[in-house]
């Protein structure tokens, strides 16, 4: 077993508290995906299990044991930070044979050899091998960091933005291969990103870290459909969500109309109503059934739009198949939404369970 | 009228051909996308058209001028690169406010200016501060900001958002696409990122080590590619290519014969693979395909990578010999290690020589729209 748990963690710099009270729990081979904005204290909670940091309150265990005494080397982590930090007077292949050689992990030459193979083949840095770290790029380098995070089998794996600096068709084409890699390889993971895509990608579990709180953990297809926040909502997506605010108490304004929700009852009053882009269609105007809008931006994505449209001063974003029926900027249509996919939300933000009325409005 | 017209342009460093016999047009007030790899050309020929480079043969006209013997400062053009190019010793206003002050532009409209085009790109924080001070997406638009402020009739931008953060990348695409649309002039754009040049651009010209490989819409470029180059180069996850047989009027990939090719298509795909060992090259879209049981006709395989990504969903499946990528809506219910079997969109699929490359035939109903 080598799960990593943090029980209660608080870590403050002075006044500042970088994480309050963080309870998480990273069960053993699960890849478990630390996702938020950039300062929202991806890094930190990252390095107070890696040991760099010592926690403010609270205790970290990893396989069983109490660790929050104990120094990094003595918590069998591997790990690949932002930056690379490689040994400069040694090759590529002596880089990753290095924590393949440290003491007592006694393995044999040829061991070690496969093993690096399959990282460098895995990276696509097999013909780097020979070459030194300042003959590589800044993308190279850091999949050389990362080769060294995976090529022996550790505790846990921290990983923190490790392909953030690769061009975007090598990231996309890494971050699923990175994936089978760690799975088919048992190994228990935390993996810090800003990117949506990635940690969803990447994730059995997402923990939405926001401002040094930890606001929603679950399987990716959990928090997508279920947001517990207008925060989470808002970071899960892309497009983001439109995210509508109710007037009075049951009432949207949408495009000059006055939109009554479908709601039956709810346990208090709602404050937003959100929609994914996927969610909101658009079409040609109808005798005023629907809300009006006007095309600003239409963005061509080879298989779908994006789609900006202008309701009467709020913009809405729909994401249509590129095959559908087409609009042209500053052209006037309809914009329907799809009540049944409605996320609601509380004025103070929180995800609302409400009961809808019958059939869409 | 800034029209932009390269007649036969060559580009030679020493001995080696950075840019091959290029002709190429960009209409007034056109948004032109210059899309490529590194090392394909494209910066060399934007900093042609800026007059930073020599150009080795043919012709380069600006508003139906040839701008050849012109220096840069003649062919109204502003131009904002990838490496920033700011005045170290000056603040982020005095950088921004530079053309301005060369052009003698009176200082009250100078200072409107530059306040206009800083808040559009959100960097009024930084006004003061030395660019040392900055991080290089803040650079990146002050670099951006000093080639807005001109106004000129021809905007050259090289990779002028790629460091940007994501999300701050997102808005920016948005927000140059607007300027472009309320200003009357003529936009050349230089990235290696399809996406922002599918998004962005009008036309889309792709350039493949030094020559020039299709010039058209977003969408022709991506419905309708001209080469196998241009069909994995645009679109991501890229168009799958896998090798099919041709034998007695059967395209097969493995086990599986494709379905309702057209007889012209066939015709075409028998005379291509006569040259390649009787093979084609078989292009398949991540988002063409069907995903059936294992009894279903398509191509065999298994799940290796299963992404879930919201509102869509990413597989990885092993053929036995190739790996193929297919994209599909919200939740697909597939586990990793199922058998499946893939089934192309027959309207959708491209066939390439697999000799030359080049696009052969039309898929059924792409010519079409």
């Amino acid at each position: 077993m080598s799960d990593v748990r943090l029980a209660a963690v608080t870590k403050a710099y002075g006044d500042e508290t970088a994480l309050s009270t963080i309870d998480l729990d990273c069960a053993d081979g699960t890849l478990l995906v630390v996702f938020g904005p950039s300062g929202a204290g991806k890094s930190t909670l990252l390095k107070l299990v890696a040991g760099i940091e010592d926690p403010s309150e609270g205790r970290v265990w990893i396989a069983g044991h109490d660790v929050t005494a104990e120094p990094p080397q003595h918590r069998d982590i591997a790990m690949a930070f932002e930056s690379y930090a490689l040994y400069p007077h040694l090759s590529v292949w002596r880089n990753l044979e290095f924590p393949l050689r440290a003491p007592g992990r006694g393995l044999a030459a040829n061991v070690r050899a496969e093993r690096i193979r399959e990282v460098a083949e895995l990276l696509e840095i097999a013909e780097l091998l020979e070459r030194r770290p300042n003959q590589l790029s800044g993308g190279q380098r850091q999949r050389v960091s990362l080769g060294r995070a995976l090529v022996r089998d550790a505790n846990a794996t921290l990983l923190d933005e490790p392909i953030a600096h690769l061009d975007a068709r090598l990231r996309n084409a890494l971050r699923g291969e990175l994936k089978h890699y760690l799975k088919s390889h048992g190994a228990t993971a935390l993996y810090a990103t800003p990117d949506y895509v990635e940690a969803f990608g990447i994730a059995d579990v997402v923990a939405i870290l926001i401002a040094g709180r930890i606001h929603q953990v679950g399987p990716p297809e959990e928090i997508y459909e279920a947001p517990a926040s207008l925060a989470v909502a808002e970071l899960v997506g892309d497009p983001r969500m439109n995210v509508l605010a109710v007037q009075g108490d049951r009432t949207l304004a949408l495009g000059g109309h006055r939109v009554r929700l479908p709601l039956a009852s709810t346990d208090g009053t709602v404050g937003h109503v959100g929609f994914r882009p996927t969610d909101v269609s658009l079409g040609p105007l109808v005798q005023d059934e629907s809300a009006p809008g006007r095309v600003e931006l239409i963005e061509p994505a080879g298989d779908h739009r994006i789609v900006r449209v202008d309701t009467d001063g709020t913009p809405v974003t729909a994401k249509i198949a590129a095959d559908e029926a087409p609009f042209a900027v500053g052209d006037t249509v309809s914009v329907q939404l799809d009540w049944t996919r409605a996320h609601y939300f509380d004025r103070a933000g929180r995800r609302q369970v409400v009961a809808t009325a019958e059939g869409r409005c | 009228m800034a029209r932009v017209v390269l007649e036969s342009v060559v580009k030679r460093y020493g001995k080696v051909l950075a840019v091959d016999d290029l002709t190429l047009e960009c209409a007034h007030h056109e948004f032109l996308g210059i899309l490529g790899p590194s090392g394909c050309g494209k910066s060399s020929t934007m900093r042609m058209i800026a007059g930073l480079e020599e150009i080795t043969e043919g012709t380069i006209s600006i508003g139906d001028r040839v701008v050849n013997d012109l220096p840069p400062a003649a062919r109204n053009v502003a131009m904002a690169f990838e490496h920033y190019g700011l005045y170290p010793h000056m603040s982020v206003f005095d950088n921004i406010a530079y053309p301005l002050r060369v052009a003698r532009v009176p200082t009250e409209e100078m200072v409107r200016s530059v306040l206009e085009v800083v808040r559009m790109l959100r960097i009024e924080l930084f006004l003061e501060r030395r660019p040392r001070a900055l991080s290089g997406g803040v650079r990146q638009r002050v670099s951006l900001a000093r080639a807005l402020v001109r106004r000129p009739s021809v905007f050259l931008l090289d990779e002028p958002i790629s460091h940007l953060e994501a999300e701050l990348r997102n808005e920016m695409r948005i927000e140059l696409k607007r300027l472009h649309a309320a200003n009357d002039s003529t936009t050349i754009y230089v990235t290696h990122d399809q996406l922002e040049a599918l998004t962005m651009a009008d036309r889309v010209a792709i350039m493949h080590q030094g020559g020039l490989q299709q010039v058209g819409t977003p969408e022709d470029v991506y419905r309708r590619p001209a080469n196998r180059f241009v069909a994995t180069f645009v679109g991501e996850p890229p168009m799958n290519i896998v090798q099919a047989s041709v034998r007695g009027g059967r395209v097969a990939v493995g086990d599986y014969a494709l379905e309702q090719v057209a007889p012209a298509t066939l015709t075409a795909i028998e005379a291509a693979a006569n040259g390649a060992g009787g093979t084609v090259d078989v292009g398949v879209r991540p988002d063409d395909f069907r995903l059936g049981g294992p009894d279903e006709p398509g191509i065999a395989g298994r799940i290796r990578i299963r992404e879930n990504l919201g509102d869509t969903t990413l597989l990885s499946v092993d053929t036995g010999g190739d790996r193929l990528r297919l994209r599909s809506g919200a939740g697909l219910a597939v586990r990793e290690g199922e058998t499946v079997r893939l089934h192309p969109r027959a309207d959708r699929i491209h066939f390439f020589d697999a000799a030359t490359g080049l696009a052969v035939g039309q898929a059924a109903g792409s010519g079409a729209d």
